[in-house]
């Protein structure tokens, strides 16, 4: 419940301009220049703050080529801090993907091998806008043209609705991207986050700070008996006891909530529990 | 086992040192641009 208060007030927080929205206009301010740690469509009309990935994409699509530092950098950042921990408690369209989860009985297991599509993934949304490229040199943010379901849901819905001169210029890209967004929430009431776990750069980025970040899941080994809970409560359905980090765990911290024997922390290397109490109880 | 992160403090570090640098080459700005006008690409129909 706590984790779900924080996600909403987070999404109302990066899409605060709420006028935007009725006007279908978008935020111009300062705030505008500053990146948000979770994939929120800058095109959005309630949108306070710039998309990563969208920022990465249009700076290399450019004639300079232009690998943003200061978008590596901040990602860099946050993920080593807490690794995926933003996408599990911050990110808006990781919400979303959750309330619709609520509303279906029904709960079906992702493919161990869809979640590795998201490297790939990965991979050509950073390489192709330097790559390829039309014959006078200009390139496009391709995974927000032809996939960003997010870009969809928060920016096009939104302002095709609101201003004519848009709906105007709908064509079968509009339309593909409304069947991306539609098959992703129409799975997303089966499976648990299908977007993050398969189809998310982001995630997939933030993924690989799991092991290294400051914050880590952390295992008491001479607390945890094994039992298994948190891998039957675990929603992505990775087992933390055995492996506390992975790059899949989106750290909703679900797991350190339901142990019996409170074995499972969140914690930095300097609040992690130590060695010594570990000794003390051998 | 509980082992003491080094990397995750310098990757913290490289970070903030990577965000500056982009910071000083004006690249705050060049997202600003992109940000704060519409993506016709981003909403389907560019």
């Amino acid at each position: 419940m706590r984790r779900c208060l924080v996600q909403a007030a987070s999404s109302l927080l990066a899409n605060a301009n709420l006028p935007g929205f009725i006007q279908g206009r978008l935020y111009q301010g300062r705030l505008k220049s500053v990146c948000v740690p979770v994939l929120n469509c800058y095109s959005c009309p309630g949108a306070l703050g710039a998309c990563p990935v969208g920022s990465f994409q249009s700076l290399a699509a450019g004639f300079s080529r232009t690998a943003s530092l200061y978008v590596v950098g901040f990602l860099t950042a946050v993920g080593a801090v807490g690794g995926r921990f933003t996408c599990g408690w911050f990110c808006p369209f990781g919400f979303l993907q959750e309330l619709l989860h609520r509303l279906s009985p029904r709960r079906l297991a992702l493919p161990r091998f869809m979640e590795h599509l998201k490297y790939p993934v990965l991979a050509l949304t950073v390489l192709l806008p330097f790559s390829w490229r039309d014959a006078v040199g200009l390139a496009e943010p391709y995974y927000c043209k032809y996939i960003c379901p997010a870009g969809t849901l928060e920016a096009g819905l939104p302002l095709v609705g609101r201003r004519p001169e848009l709906a105007a210029l709908i064509g079968p890209l509009f339309w593909l991207k409304v069947c991306v967004l539609a098959a992703l929430m129409i799975s997303a009431l089966f499976v648990w986050r299908p977007f993050c776990r398969t189809l998310c750069p982001l995630g997939a980025f933030f993924g690989f700070f799991n092991r290294l970040s400051l914050w880590q899941l952390r295992v008491d080994r001479a607390r945890c008996t094994s039992c298994g809970t948190c891998a039957r409560r675990c929603p992505a359905g990775l087992h933390p006891y055995r492996d506390p980090n992975p790059a899949e765990c989106v750290r909703c911290l679900e797991c350190t909530r339901v142990c019996p024997a409170h074995a499972l922390t969140f914690a930095s290397g300097a609040k992690a529990p130590a060695l010594t109490s570990l000794t003390k109880e051998a | 086992m509980f082992r003491q992160n080094r990397l995750g403090p310098a990757l913290l570090g490289a970070g903030v040192i990577l965000a500056l640098l982009g910071l000083w080459r004006g690249e705050a700005e060049a997202v600003f641009e992109k940000a704060a006008s519409l993506c016709l690409q981003c909403i389907g129909i560019g």
